[in-house]
């Protein structure tokens, strides 16, 4: 699997040379079929949270590209591992990503640890900066989109006042569902979805208690299903 | 592949039962070893997979189908019957509850009950944890004077008494220092073994080293992509890698115990969705 995932790298590093990011658009179009809509949404500037279901890592490659586009200096929230290196972070270096450790925020798979990560996440914020991030915290098992989300977007949005613009990709998980990751299914149907922005709260809360932040949870949850197009995703 | 999701046969509810069986140009074949029940996977771009029942099972008299509210595919189940994936996991699912189960390998407290077994599987744990690497002892060497940490402080973080008049204490995690920055925190192969789920504990019986995870202490568990289990306890790391079973399954029973656990002791643990 580690061949694969190198010689996938390079592949996308020799994409990236050839032509660049729009390469990389280029041939998910035609493998993909990926189509992107209400990309115009998607803030230029000012202080944003971009959050993304998490269907298959090819979809939030191409999710946060189409967010890279509009926003170039967005952040992204990606999981850390055990080997101090960001496994993303590697990933995207492979491809030719000279700044990719400086624009990740860490993860951690275990409660409490991203705290540190979510006050620099803060201060991003603050400075009027953008962060993607997956707001279920981790890939579907099954396609749907998990309920509820992981606190952390709503949170920030709440702490910070800073809006929301939910983009979604709809068809990615059968390209690489969590329970066969080692191999890409092509062709696919991927269409990348930016919503309106969404803004939880008009001015930062210092202090949003539990209550607060499950119902901003859910009010992300219900504007991320109804573009992923689910009626009742609770799972 | 499949077997990680369905861990479980939907239609008898046997436990890792489920085998799939790659085709070339046509949809694998999904077969379960317990009732001989066999699907064929279709993949649908853009849309999701389905399976399709191609053959029913012999014990269908121990399956719950228990489709959810509002299911548009909520038909009995029969020969030809496709449903998406995501429909066979609710079905599947619907079939799973605490039920009590017996291992001879782990021995249990009075009043303990064994929920879950799981075969091989390898932990990994933070490389200074005491629980599994103690710091090296002095050599003879060098006199007790010499040594320039807390006497306290060594025997805390080695989980032993320099004293050898005074019995070896048990490292808890208690005596571990806590770490909040885990950047540089690299994992460290304790080695293979098993892992059990009681009502009261994560017990971890392996080949080099046996160890207790109350559940009372287990801060969160979760799932690392389709890799490895990720655990928490009292800020220290530990990765469950099980080599013949899928992590989906110890999710799916460790989040099913943590409301247990949290109306019983008040203490929340953090589990993946399942």
């Amino acid at each position: 699997m580690r061949d694969g995932v190198a010689q996938g790298t390079a592949w996308l590093r020799l994409g990236r040379r050839a032509g660049g990011e729009r390469l990389l658009l280029l041939a998910a179009r035609v493998l993909a079929r990926l189509k992107i809509e209400g990309a115009e949404r998607i803030p230029a500037q000012g202080a944003c949270l971009f959050p993304f279901n998490h269907a298959s890592q090819p979809a939030d490659l191409l999710v946060n590209l189409v967010i890279r586009q509009r926003r170039p200096d967005a952040h992204v929230f990606a999981a850390q591992g055990w080997q101090g290196q960001n496994p993303l972070a590697r990933f995207l270096a492979r491809t030719g990503d000279r700044d990719a450790e400086a624009r990740l925020l860490r993860a951690y798979k275990a409660a409490g640890l991203s705290g540190g990560e979510l006050l620099r996440a803060y201060r991003i914020l603050s400075d009027d900066g953008a962060i993607a991030l997956a707001a279920e915290g981790e890939l579907t098992w099954d396609g749907r989109l998990p309920h509820p989300l992981a606190p952390g977007a709503a949170w920030l949005a709440l702490r910070t006042g800073a809006p929301l613009a939910p983009v979604v990709s709809v068809g990615g998980y059968d390209m690489q569902p969590r329970w066969q990751m080692d191999r890409l299914f092509l062709p696919g149907r991927l269409t990348i979805r930016a919503g309106p922005p969404l803004r939880l709260s008009q001015t930062p809360q210092t202090q949003p208690n539990r209550q607060a932040v499950d119902a901003a949870n859910e009010q992300l949850w219900e504007a991320m299903a109804a573009l992923v197009g689910e009626s009742s995703g609770i799972v | 592949m499949i077997p990680t999701l369905l861990w479980r046969c939907p239609l008898c509810a046997a436990d890792d039962a489920l085998a799939q069986i790659p085709r070339l140009f046509r949809g694998d074949l999904v077969h379960c070893r317990a009732c001989r029940a066999q699907w064929r996977l279709r993949r649908v771009p853009g849309d999701d997979f389905y399976l399709k029942l191609t053959r029913d099972g012999d014990r269908r008299d121990m399956a719950l189908h228990l489709p959810t509210e509002g299911d548009r595919q909520s038909a009995p189940l029969q020969d030809g019957a496709e449903r998406s994936v995501a429909a066979w996991y609710d079905a599947m699912k619907a079939t799973v509850r605490l039920a009590p189960i017996h291992d001879p390998a782990l021995a249990l407290h009075p009043g303990e009950t064994l929920y879950l077994a799981s075969g091989p599987a390898m932990l990994q744990a933070e490389e200074d944890d005491p629980r599994f690497f103690p710091a090296p002892a002095p050599t003879t060497s060098v006199s007790r004077a010499e040594i320039r940490v807390p006497r306290s402080g060594l025997e805390a973080s080695a989980g032993h008494s320099l004293d050898p008049k005074k019995p070896a204490k048990a490292s808890s995690p208690e005596d571990a220092p806590h770490h909040m920055d885990k950047r540089a925190v690299r994992g460290r192969p304790v080695g293979a073994g098993r892992l059990f789920l009681t009502d009261r504990r994560l017990a971890w019986q392996g080949e080099a080293a046996a160890c207790d995870f109350p559940l009372a202490r287990l801060n969160s568990a979760h799932a690392l992509l389709a890799d490895g289990l990720v655990l928490m306890v009292e800020m220290r790391l530990y990765t469950v890698r099980f080599l013949r079973e899928s992590l989906l399954k110890w999710v799916t029973f460790i989040g099913l115990i943590a409301p247990q656990v949290e109306a019983a002791t008040g203490h929340r643990i953090a589990v993946s969705n399942f």
